[in-house]
């Protein structure tokens, strides 16, 4: 833990410009699959909607600066409180379906929320999206950004782990252990899954909207169904049942889209492939999987010295 | 706006929604007879439509070979796919839709290199060009070909699945597996069957969805979501339901681009939600 502060803390004055501004979007991205994994792989809801409430991010932020002309600190507030706010609103829609079916409506809403940032032209610029976002004069050099937007996102996983070891972290992994069961011990599953679905907007809504300051600006792409696939993908790469597993999911993604995509522009048939193989031989993730090898050698340790 | 406008407008909707009946069904099937959710048959759809476009390039009057063609190409593609979810029969939804979202990135690229970025359209074989006068305006011959065709498919799906010996197997395998499968029943070349025979009618419906739009990379995602909303309409593991869904989709859709064009599909969402929740399976839907 300390290490890793210590390599966060030194690194942009080891590495070139490039790497911190990565670094800084890898951060960034990590708190995006954080913050769905509360969804997904503590209280077990599978959503298509967080694409659309990333973006919803990210717009707020920039129209709250390009637009109105308000401040990053307030604007940096404005955004996670109102996408959770939509997040509450599209979740108190959803919640009262289960499974695939709360599935496609939150694909049916983050759809909902593309198609609003790409019709109303006049306020996100449609098509051509937000640009000239301006950042403070603190955030001006890619350290100063990088350090600024790491706390940030420390501060943020920090609250996430907080949720998801307290005891309304337990009540949402009960839920998704077995939803029937947790309802007899009398835990109101569809209020917790609502409290659930909403924080998860909240940071959701922070990642976007730390995107779009990073961006300088806010664009259609941020909301589609493919950035909605994009947090899950890095919980299966890692492992939704393991807290860290989203993070190192992340990397890795992260990591591949950038070396190669230097090579080929036909990203997305690699990563399909390799997502094909996961999903057929690795779907515990590989922090998972590394997880599940370490207890089976603990176990096995312990049944030969008894 | 008169009323045979509106009329019009809603005879258009349902030629869309048929077509869309076509995909529909074929998910519906999956679902009831294998328990998967296919969130990549769309793409079976698209592929279709992508292939219709190279033979009618290739051969004048090519549509109708495209018309038999391409299905059976989209319906190959598909057994090979069913033998990628098999592994994940019973496991998670989630597992399923992921594995279909990697199928739909790694044929998203494939049909990026076969057939390049550009959106394509298939020229309207001379047979079907034109319109009849109808409610005061021409409606196209294309959309009558569509309901037609899509009809038939349903009424012959009908046939195959409630009059013949296939049918009954296909029905007692979606409703117990494990039995059918101890009678007697290769439920496994079953459900590879099954699968495929969803991918052909996605097929035929793609074939005939270039009479209507343009193809383009992407489609197919914009269309599963569709699709989706009439089978949960519909109720999932319903045919019939299907057939219901992809009209109510059509006319709804139709309607609601006269009432607010730029949201038309929030209405479907709004309907969506409540039949789910009156009817939490769909309207002719059945609990697994």
């Amino acid at each position: 833990m300390i290490l890793g502060l210590a390599i966060i803390v030194a690194l942009p004055f080891v590495v070139g410009i490039s790497w911190v501004l990565l670094v800084t979007e890898l951060a960034i991205l990590v708190l995006y699959a954080m913050a769905y994994n509360l969804t997904m792989g503590v209280t077990g809801m599978l959503s298509f909607g967080h694409g659309g409430l990333f973006g919803a991010g990210a717009y707020i932020l920039a129209i709250a600066m390009i637009k109105g002309d308000i401040p990053m600190p307030y604007a940096l507030l404005a955004a996670p409180i109102l996408t959770a706010l939509i997040t509450l609103v599209i979740g108190w829609l959803c919640i009262r379906l289960t499974g695939i079916y709360f599935a496609i409506l939150t694909l049916a809403f983050g759809q909902l929320i593309w198609a609003t940032i790409w019709k109303m032209r006049t306020i996100t610029g449609g098509d051509d999206g937000l640009t000239g976002l301006q950042v403070p004069s603190v955030m001006a050099s890619p350290t100063n950004q990088y350090f600024c937007i790491l706390a940030i996102v420390m501060l943020a996983v920090l609250s996430i782990k907080i949720i998801v070891d307290s005891p309304f972290g337990f009540t949402l992994k009960t839920i998704r252990e077995n939803q029937t069961r947790a309802q007899c011990i009398g835990i109101n599953v569809k209020r917790y899954q609502l409290l659930a679905f909403t924080a998860s907007g909240l940071f959701t809504g922070l990642a976007g909207a730390l995107f779009a300051i990073i961006m300088r600006g806010a664009f259609v792409e941020f909301a589609t169904v493919a950035r909605a696939f994009e947090p899950l993908f890095a919980g299966i790469l890692g492992g939704m049942h393991v807290f860290w597993g989203p993070a190192f999911g992340a990397g890795v993604l992260l990591s591949l889209d950038i070396f190669i995509g230097a090579y080929t522009e036909y990203w997305p048939l690699v990563a399909g492939g390799i997502l094909i193989l996961l999903v057929l031989f690795l779907p515990e993730g590989i922090v998972g999987r590394i997880q599940s090898m370490r207890k089976a050698r603990a176990q096995r340790l312990n049944q030969s010295s008894a | 706006m008169g009323l045979d406008a509106i009329l019009f407008q809603v005879l258009t909707g349902v030629g869309k929604g048929m077509n869309l009946f076509l995909l529909a069904s074929g998910l519906s099937l999956i679902y009831g007879v294998l328990n998967v959710v296919n969130f990549a048959h769309a793409t079976f759809y698209l592929i279709a439509a992508y292939i219709c476009y190279t033979i009618t390039g290739l051969f004048p009057n090519g549509y109708w070979l495209a018309l038999i063609l391409a299905p059976i190409g989209a319906a190959l593609l598909g057994g090979i796919c069913e033998r990628l979810f098999s592994r994940l029969y019973d496991k998670e939804h989630y597992t399923q839709i992921m594995l279909a979202w990697g199928l739909i990135l790694v044929f998203g690229d494939l049909m990026k290199l076969t057939w390049g970025r550009e959106g394509k359209m298939v020229p309207t074989p001379n047979a079907l060009a034109g319109g009849v006068p109808l409610l005061g305006g021409n409606f196209p011959i294309t959309y009558i070909f569509v309901i037609g065709v899509a009809a038939a498919v349903g009424i012959a799906l009908y046939v195959v699945l409630y009059r013949t010996k296939v049918g009954i197997d296909v029905r007692a395998a979606a409703a117990d597996a494990e039995m059918t499968s101890a009678l007697g029943v290769p439920v496994d070349k079953l459900y590879n069957i099954v699968f495929m025979v969803a991918c052909w009618l996605a097929g035929v419906g793609g074939v005939i969805a270039t009479l209507l739009s343009p193809i383009y990379l992407g489609g197919d995602l914009e269309i599963i979501l569709a699709a989706f909303i009439i089978v949960i309409i519909g109720g999932m593991g319903s045919i019939l339901g299907s057939l219901v869904g992809s009209l109510i989709y059509g006319v709804v859709f139709a309607l609601g681009i006269l009432v607010l064009p730029r949201f038309a599909l929030v209405f479907l969402y709004v309907l969506m939600v409540l039949v789910l929740i009156f009817r939490p399976y769909g309207l002719l839907g059945r609990p697994r």
